[in-house]
């Protein structure tokens, strides 16, 4: 229980958040950060909040080194998410020369298969599509990939969905969200995923493919080899673990497309998705030592 | 390479030689560039087309010039075009930059763009 004013430690991080009477975000942080520990301690130390959460008259006011100004929410669940948010940012911070790249990542047979993030292409919906069907999320939103080598690390954080689930989701697909339910509000939806589901924070896997998605109405589906060069710049605009000099950055990018295979997938519904990455990779993936 | 231009230049640039800023570092991805400038940390990316330009620089170069060559490889584009067009790029990529002015042509006004 989070007393009125706290000063929690997020699993490991150097730097702790503060809390002001959020006692009610506990639970809901609690399941949404799956695998994380929340430490709570009577004063940081040396150690200052890098972000601040505080229950006002007009919501849930936050303030952190990343915000140029205060970021209110009035729902909880939409406080949480935006709240993490800053906590990746936090962890990003103490993981020098990581890459951090916008995209969700799933754990299929021949490896990690990364899907950059493009604008209302489907990457969450399709994620948990391929979940359903055997493979293992690795993340939603946000992958670190550490200096050494391409290793994509989870972060062991529920995924989130947007609602109204869209209508070419099939009926498997809702129930398997159905019976997964996590936080919610009328917007979102977190979906609580086992450690078979998604994968526990700290785990590592080699980064296998690179595939773009585009989500398109009646579009006869296809999954073709795209351009290294074009997905670099598509991974550019999504990392945004910015400590790195660009330069950096630009290799880093550039070793991590040579050493893995880079797509473009069309398609309409998602079991057409589900379907041509079965047939090109293979969903259930063999568990790999962390 | 577009067949209509945008803005056009000034028709008395197109014999001014520019050059490759030397600080910008650049890295070559397919038949593609990225050009990095260390002073800012912004990150350009130059298409095939853009990329052969960038070539050209690694020497004076004067828009006209580029334009001439570049009109090898694109005969069915009339000459205006291209040249309009390499103008345009090369007096981006000065604004950003990227390139200057070889000798003592004075710069252009300076210009502030947006950087990627």
């Amino acid at each position: 229980m989070i007393s009125e004013t706290d000063i929690v430690f997020f699993s490991g991080l150097q730097a702790p958040a503060a809390f002001d009477q959020c006692e009610a975000l506990y639970p809901i942080l609690s399941a949404v950060l799956r695998d994380w520990q929340m430490e709570r301690r009577d004063s940081g130390g040396d150690a200052s909040p890098v972000i601040e959460l505080q229950k006002t008259a007009g919501g849930y006011e936050r303030r952190s080194n990343w915000l140029s100004k205060p970021s209110v929410f009035v729902d909880p669940v939409d406080t949480v998410c935006d709240f993490i948010v800053d906590l990746i940012h936090a962890y990003i911070a103490e993981q020098t020369r990581h890459l951090c790249l916008h995209g969700a990542a799933v754990e299929l047979r021949t490896g990690l298969m990364v899907f950059p993030s493009t604008y209302r292409a489907g990457k969450s919906i399709l994620s948990l599509q391929l979940v359903s069907r055997g493979a293992r999320l690795f993340s939603d939103d946000v992958l670190p990939i550490g200096s050494q080598g391409n290793f994509g690390t989870a972060l062991g954080i529920l995924p989130r969905l947007r609602l109204p689930l869209p209508e070419t989701s099939g009926q498997n697909l809702r129930n398997f969200i159905e019976q997964r339910i996590g936080p919610q509000n009328t917007r979102y939806r977190y979906i609580r995923l086992d450690e078979n589901e998604l994968a526990a924070r700290g785990t590592l896997a080699p980064l296998a493919a690179i595939t773009v998605l585009n989500r398109e109405a009646g579009a006869k589906p296809s999954l073709e080899r795209a351009r290294k060069s074009d997905v670099i710049r598509d991974m550019i605009l999504r990392n945004f673990a910015r400590q790195n000099p660009a330069i950096e950055i630009v290799d880093r990018l550039h070793t991590i497309v040579e050493s893995a295979t880079c797509y473009s997938m069309t398609y309409d519904t998602l079991d057409q998705a589900a379907e041509l990455l079965d047939a090109a990779f293979g969903l259930a993936p063999e568990r790999m030592a962390s | 390479m577009r067949s209509t231009s945008g803005n056009d230049t000034d028709m008395g640039t197109r014999e001014v030689r520019f050059i490759r800023n030397p600080g910008i570092l650049e890295r070559r991805i397919d038949d593609t560039v990225f050009l990095v400038d260390p002073e800012d940390e912004t990150v350009f990316h130059l298409n095939p087309v853009g990329a052969g330009i960038w070539r050209l620089l690694a020497d004076p170069t004067s828009p006209a010039d580029a334009g001439r060559i570049l009109q090898q490889a694109f005969p069915e584009i009339s000459s205006d075009v291209v040249i309009s067009d390499v103008s345009n790029l090369i007096h981006r990529l000065e604004r950003k930059g990227l390139i200057r002015r070889h000798g003592n042509a004075a710069p252009s006004s300076p210009e502030a763009d947006r950087l990627l």
